[in-house]
């Protein structure tokens, strides 16, 4: 089941997240490839991306972690598997870069929470897409491949990606 | 036009462990909205990735060894600056806005001239260029340098997914 709720946080708390991971301070890094070869659907120089892991075996992989805590209060979160923020720049065409699942643990859930709106999405196999609005999450069971976008009518599109029981 | 191109800038071995380090995932970038400061250009291309190595008189990045190589051979005395820069590809070179760097000042408030080195971290299409049109490719390992007061600008590439350059802006022995 593939459930979408509009306006996650309120204004109050989503506008200082929504500026720290749209701004100058976050911390991005350079990945090369988005997916592996065999999941990739995409050109290989379109195949890269930016991100953070903001928490990971089972510890946070970064202080950034704890401002997003108005987002983890409110997943009802029994344990948490990963936290990663990505970013992918503005292409000509909208690329996808290939289905895939993030974890394979039966019972888990992947959240996607759109930071910023554009016109790039999150694609399933049964063909639904999630337009990427701010403030916008996507929660599904983790084993639903999925894929994710570029967008072309912003500089960039970001997102955060939740892992978790 | 006083601009110096020195290819082959470090040795095989330095510049191997700078590339590694630039190119992958070992350093942290910011997603900074706008290029060239001051600059109006509101055009959607207009982004890019910075990581600040120096500023404001102090080293400013847990990584500042990684371009020790780098000044020692530019025989950098005093730095005001060092900055990296991150484009990504685009399908058409985007030139960016020609400009001189920030500007720095001495006690009696008169600008100071310092020398501006950019060194290509990789190969690509994208290149430097100058106000009277000269051009300066990005070629891997190469170090252009010229005066302060000479208004340039990069570009994106279109055949590679980045384009990387470190930006000094230093006062050198010589």
């Amino acid at each position: 089941m593939i459930e979408v709720i509009d306006d996650f946080l309120s204004i109050d708390e989503w506008n200082p997240i929504k500026n720290y991971l749209c701004g100058i301070d976050f911390l991005w890094r350079w990945s090369d490839r988005v997916n592996y070869p065999e999941d990739r659907l995409c050109d290989e120089i379109d195949n890269y991306q930016l991100y953070q892991v903001l928490y990971d075996n089972h510890i946070p992989a970064s202080d950034d972690l704890f401002r997003l805590s108005p987002i983890i209060n409110k997943l009802d979160i029994k344990s948490l598997l990963k936290i990663k923020a990505n970013l992918t720049t503005k292409t000509t065409e909208i690329v996808k870069h290939g289905y895939h699942y993030d974890f394979y643990y039966d019972n888990s859930k992947t959240s996607i929470l759109y930071v910023n709106t554009n016109n790039g999405y999150t694609e399933f196999e049964d063909g639904t897409k999630v337009e990427s609005i701010e403030n916008r999450l996507v929660t599904f069971p983790a084993m639903t491949k999925h894929t994710g976008t570029t967008c072309t009518n912003s500089k960039c599109r970001v997102i955060v990606n939740f892992n978790y029981f | 036009m006083n601009v110096e191109v020195i290819d082959n800038f470090l040795d095989d071995d330095s510049f191997s462990k700078v590339q590694q380090f630039f190119c992958n995932d070992l350093i942290d970038w910011h997603y900074n909205t706008t290029v060239v400061n001051g600059s109006e250009n509101d055009s959607i291309d207009n982004f890019q990735f910075i990581h600040i190595f120096y500023r404001d008189g102090l080293p400013s990045s847990n990584h500042y060894k990684e371009i020790i190589p780098l000044l020692s051979q530019l025989k950098a005395r005093v730095l005001f600056s060092v900055k990296s820069n991150l484009n990504v590809r685009t399908p058409e070179i985007v030139k960016r806005d020609l400009h001189i760097d920030d500007q720095f000042f001495d006690a009696d408030n008169k600008p100071i001239s310092f020398k501006v080195g950019i060194y290509y971290l990789n190969d690509s299409d994208g290149y430097t260029y100058f106000e009277g049109g000269e051009k300066v490719q990005s070629i891997a390992n190469r170090m252009v340098i010229f005066p302060s007061n000479i208004l340039h600008a990069g570009t994106t590439c279109t055949d590679q997914k980045t384009r990387v350059v470190l930006n000094f802006n230093y006062l050198s022995y010589e």
